[in-house]
């Protein structure tokens, strides 16, 4: 190597260096700035550690009595559900003040290998007002923490809640779930929040994350409807609005039926356990039928001429849907209502998984 | 409202006011046999009281530490730690001074044990693992349980029971209370626990049990009759009545029901009131059954609505005697006078019988009233009869319907008088009624309240001389213990009963009885008359229809009685035709004034309220003015003379009535063609003038 040559060569190395060198500096200065730019809600999301896989499979618990078979275990292991997300209890406004109804009834132990999310259903009454906005969050928490270590539940690192809020509760609702989230993240866990569809064209609820609930999509009430439950035709008008909705949704579908039941065409009662075999109906048409000769039903009587509309989750409504909005949706969990057996026996293996796994048809 | 067997009478005090008194009530109930909380605190305080052994500790001292202090407050006492505000509270002083640790140890477990269940009423609240386990409840139960003391054995027991509830522990709650509890005797304590016993059994839909738990507390409130629903009870009421009888015999409804058929209802069939007769019979003979007198009383009221007042007299008389509370004793004895007055024999016996009912229910009357009732006092409510106070309206009851009337029947109208004065005097002193008075009428001006009273009424309505005999009984105090007891209780102002009784005399014409009390009382009380306004015409101005202002209104009546007292003099002493007929001429007018234009001198009222009474005297005295008017034309023949008089009583518009009207007429006949006549003519040119200037009362 001549001298002049050793001087290129050491110079180029050197320049070399000094030029790693500055481009690690630049990056490192960069992802400096980027933090400091970062918005302060980042700053203060829960560490890392705590912030659940996304695009899990889920599944809603929503009984009083909390009886865990084996049906439901396999359940869960046959489709690899890491997440179950327990109603432990509701809120109502009794006599102006906010109560726990229904609690959960522990009659069987946790299983092992799912994750629990603590839900809470709150009646949106409770947010005509803001009385209930500063006590309410400790309230809930509280008795959130009591029965999860008495039951040996955990750790909790998420907690739902549940509530149809409209426009005249949205203040207070917000408010409220502002300062539960300020206390859940002293403990580290998230917040997230059931999304409807309607709630889509809202204000974005201050939570880490949503469930889209993808079911009761029509008015259950109205005789004129068709499948209150699930119809991708009212799923449709907002669709759009997913792409730009701020808040990381999962979804939700349903996977139950009722009868609904009308007099006169106005409605009455819902009931679970009514099929359409019973021998005092006659099929009027497509789902409609009529009651023969009077009966009494979970504790309901049904009268002869009484109309009844059995609505179940079907599949190509499912899947439908899916089709809407899960292309809108990135590393989403989907999330079945609800867990329970003689509903979900309404569904081959297959058919639950499909709806797990949905993958959109590539047409080729 | 009440069936009442007392006899109407032609006079007396049943005017708008004394008659509304039948409209009084009578019959009453005790119904408090349902026991409030609050009764049930009171008892606990004084068991504690009690177990102090020192009366003087104040209840409220007491309440606050047994139901407000706090744990740690209590622990400051058992540490002896006090705090400044604490040594004020008596009880504290006791239990430090006494050092009683055994109470103080009590406390502090009842305390515990209260916050611990107590903090499971809070809705929010969730059990931890350990409370799931009732661990909390169970230290507490052990504790009590241990306890070999006797002192407050019921108390830890309590405390042991309220454990068991809240641990749901049915079955160790009644081993509690049947092995334990129904030992003891009976207390507030042992009531405490029995009512946790109905709300296990309640719970555990164990009807019977409940009720009969429920029953023995006296607890007739939403539980006890669900279960009487539950246990598919006959449905009709006096099947339902005999099963409570059998199973909770102080049930308050079952006497209630029967009072509604027996005595509210007009339908009861002679069946019916015979099956609650004999139901009521079988509790009155039931030894669990807490006031038979009740039961009694029930029956005497029924006999009574039913006419039959002796066999009332006999179940009345039974009630008096049997069990029951206080105040049902009371209401029983009201009854008995009542019934007593209304088959009283009315001699001395009776009077004397009767005293000593009436000074009981005069010391009833003062016992029993409040600030509060002082403070709701009406006087016109009070003399309207509208009811105001259960036991002085018992008494104006028993006095204005029973008695009064019975009094008169037997001609005893100083008796009668006595008793009004009493029951319309009487309580306006309790209420010191006349301290406060600040009447005023409609204008605004001060306004005499004693002539809207029942004395007045009967004073202004009796005979003349049984006022008279009234008060000379309140002036020398009466002859015997009856007299003796109303006296003292009647309104004595001497002015106001002599001016009644003087304007009583004149409308008897004894002028000179009237005079001389009027010129006794003082002529300042009459500016206090209602009537004073009204003391403007001169009675003796010509003609009868002139109106002519009196010069001063006082000493009205007084000049008055004297003027004609002076004029019955003249009438019938006087020698001289012309004197004897002028005094009778002005005594007429005087009369007839005295009856229409003047008439405040003979009555307090006119017009709408005038007493029946009045037109019996005022008739009278128009009549006897009638009378002498046409006798006095005859004592002088003198016709200018007698004309004068004619025209003056004949241009009023008073025409004569009855018999002396022929007499007038005649009159008037010859005086047209007498030389009086030709006088008057000398004066017109016509007869047609002389009639046209009569009537424009020129002549």
């Amino acid at each position: 190597m001549t001298h002049i040559n050793y001087f290129l060569w050491r110079n180029t190395l050197l320049f070399s260096l000094l030029m790693t060198l500055a481009l690690v500096g630049c990056q490192k200065e960069q992802t400096a700035s980027k933090k400091k730019e970062q918005p302060k809600e980042k700053e203060t999301h829960p560490m890392e550690t705590s912030t659940p896989v996304r695009g899990d499979n889920a599944i809603y618990y929503w009984k009083t009595t909390f009886r865990f078979a084996e049906s439901d275990s396999l359940f869960l292991a046959d489709h690899n559900i890491k997440r179950l997300y327990l109603r432990y209890f509701d809120v109502v406004d009794e006599n102006n003040d906010a109560v726990p109804n229904a609690t959960l009834r522990f009659i069987d132990p946790i299983p092992r290998g799912v994750e629990i999310i603590p839900t809470v259903f709150l009646e949106h009454k409770l947010f005509t007002h803001a009385r209930f906005v500063d006590t309410l969050p400790e309230l809930l928490l509280q008795r959130i923490r009591t029965m999860s270590e008495t039951h040996d539940i955990g750790p909790i690192r998420e907690i739902q809640i549940d509530c149809d809020w409209t426009k005249g509760t949205e203040q207070p609702y917000f408010m409220f779930l502002e300062k539960l989230r300020d206390l859940l993240i002293k403990e580290r866990i998230r917040l997230s929040v059931t999304i409807r569809l309607h709630q889509l064209n809202m204000p974005v609820p201050p939570a880490d994350h949503g469930i889209l609930m993808c079911y009761n999509t029509g008015s259950v009430r109205d005789y004129l409807t068709v499948n209150s439950i699930l119809s991708a035709r009212d799923v449709a008008p907002y669709a759009h609005r997913l792409k730009d909705y701020t808040l990381p949704l999962d979804v939700g579908y349903p996977a139950f039926s009722w009868a609904v039941c009308f007099e006169n065409k106005a409605f009455r009662f819902l009931l679970r356990g009514l099929s359409p075999d019973h021998p005092n109906l006659q099929q009027k048409k497509d789902n409609l039928y009529i009651v023969t000769t009077d009966f009494e039903q979970e504790e309901q009587w049904l009268s002869t001429g009484m109309e009844i509309r059995f609505e179940k989750a079907e599949m190509q409504e499912i899947m439908a849907s899916q089709a809407l909005i899960e292309p809108q949706l990135d590393r989403h969990s989907v999330l079945l209502y609800h867990l329970d057996s003689t509903q979900l026996s309404n569904y081959t293996p297959d058919e639950i998984k499909r709806i797990y796994n949905y993958s959109p048809v590539v047409v080729q | 409202m009440l069936f009442s067997s007392v006899p109407a009478f032609a006079c007396g005090p049943f005017r708008m006011y004394t008659e509304s008194a039948e409209d009084l009530p009578l019959f009453r109930f005790d119904w408090s046999l349902e026991k409030e909380l609050k009764e049930q605190t009171e008892a606990n305080l004084r068991d504690w009281q009690t177990y102090t052994g020192q009366r003087d500790i104040a209840l409220e001292d007491i309440r606050q530490v047994v139901y407000q202090y706090t744990y740690e407050e209590l622990l400051l006492i058992e540490q002896r730690n006090l705090p400044d505000w604490m040594r004020f509270n008596d009880f504290v002083a006791y239990l430090r001074k006494q050092n009683d640790k055994e109470a103080i140890r009590f406390l502090l477990l009842a305390k515990k044990c209260e916050r611990e269940r107590f903090k499971r009423f809070d809705p929010w609240w969730y059990p931890t693992k350990e409370e799931l386990d009732y661990q909390d409840m169970r230290e507490i139960l052990e504790e009590a349980l241990a306890y070999k003391g006797s002192r407050l054995k019921a108390r830890y027991l309590l405390q042991a029971v309220r454990a068991a509830v809240t641990m749901e522990d049915y079955t160790l709650c009644r081993r509690l209370w049947h092995e334990q509890f129904k030992q003891l005797p009976p207390s507030a304590v042992r009531e405490m626990a029995e009512e946790y016993l109905a709300g296990v059994e309640y719970r555990a839909e164990n009807w019977h049990a409940a009720m009969t738990h429920y029953g023995n507390i006296y607890r007739f409130g939403e539980e006890f009759w669900t279960c009487i629903r539950q246990l598919n009870i006959e449905d009709t009421p006096l099947e339902k009545a005999h099963f409570l009888l059998r199973q909770t015999p102080n049930t308050q409804w079952i006497i209630e029901e029967a009072n509604r058929h027996l005595i509210k209802s007009d339908s009861c069939s002679p069946k019916e009131r015979a099956a609650w007769t004999e139901l009521a019979m079988q509790a009155i003979h039931d030894s669990r059954v807490e006031q038979p007198a009740m039961w009694w009383q029930l029956l005497a009221y029924s006999a009574h609505q039913q006419g039959d007042n002796y066999a009332s007299l006999y179940y009345i008389n039974q009630a008096i005697q049997a069990k029951g509370s206080k105040a049902t004793h009371d209401y029983v004895r009201i009854f008995q006078i009542y019934l007593q007055a209304l088959t009283g024999t009315y001699d001395k016996a009776f009077d004397n019988a009767i005293t000593g009912q009436l000074t009981w229910l005069d010391k009833r009357i003062r016992a029993n009233i409040t600030p509060a009732i002082i403070e709701r006092y009406d006087d016109w409510d009070m003399f309207a009869n509208w009811g105001h106070y259960y036991y002085n309206d018992a008494l104006r009851r028993i006095a204005l319907t029973v008695m009064i009337p019975r009094y008169l029947q037997k001609d005893k109208e100083v008796e009668a008088l006595l008793l009004a004065g009493m029951v319309s005097e009487r309580y306006r002193t309790l209420v010191d009624y006349r301290k406060k008075l600040e009447e005023k009428d409609a204008w605004g001006n001060p306004w005499n309240p004693d002539f809207r009273t029942d004395i007045f009424e009967m004073m202004d309505t009796l005979s003349t001389q049984g006022v008279a005999g009234y008060i000379q009984v309140l002036e020398k105090g009466g002859e015997n213990a009856f007299q003796r007891f109303c006296a003292t209780h009647c309104y004595k102002n001497p002015d106001y009963l002599k001016e009644i009784l003087a304007t009583k005399y004149m409308r008897e014409e004894s002028f000179d009885k009237a005079a001389s009390l009027l010129a006794e009382h003082h002529a300042a009380y009459d500016t206090t008359l209602n009537i004073y306004d009204s003391f403007y015409y001169e009675p003796f101005a010509e003609p009868l229809y002139a109106r002519k202002k009196v010069s001063s209104p006082m000493h009205y009546k007084l000049r008055f009685a004297t003027q004609m007292n002076d004029l019955q003099q003249v009438m019938y002493t006087a020698q001289s035709p012309h004197l004897k007929a002028e005094a009778t001429f002005r005594y007429a007018l005087g009369l007839l004034r005295a009856t229409c234009d003047c008439w405040a001198l003979t009555q307090y009222v006119q017009g709408s309220g005038e007493p029946k009474d009045y037109q019996v005297w005022i008739s009278r005295l128009q009549k006897k003015a009638q009378q002498l008017t046409v006798k006095a034309f005859t004592y002088t023949t003198d016709r200018e003379f007698n004309y004068k008089w004619l025209n003056i009583f004949l241009n009023a518009g008073w025409q004569p009535h009855s018999p002396e009207r022929d007499v007038a007429k005649q009159l008037r006949k010859e005086y047209r063609t007498a030389d009086f006549y030709l006088y008057r003519q000398a004066v017109c040119d016509t007869r047609k003038d002389w009639l046209s200037k009569k009537r424009s009362k020129k002549l």
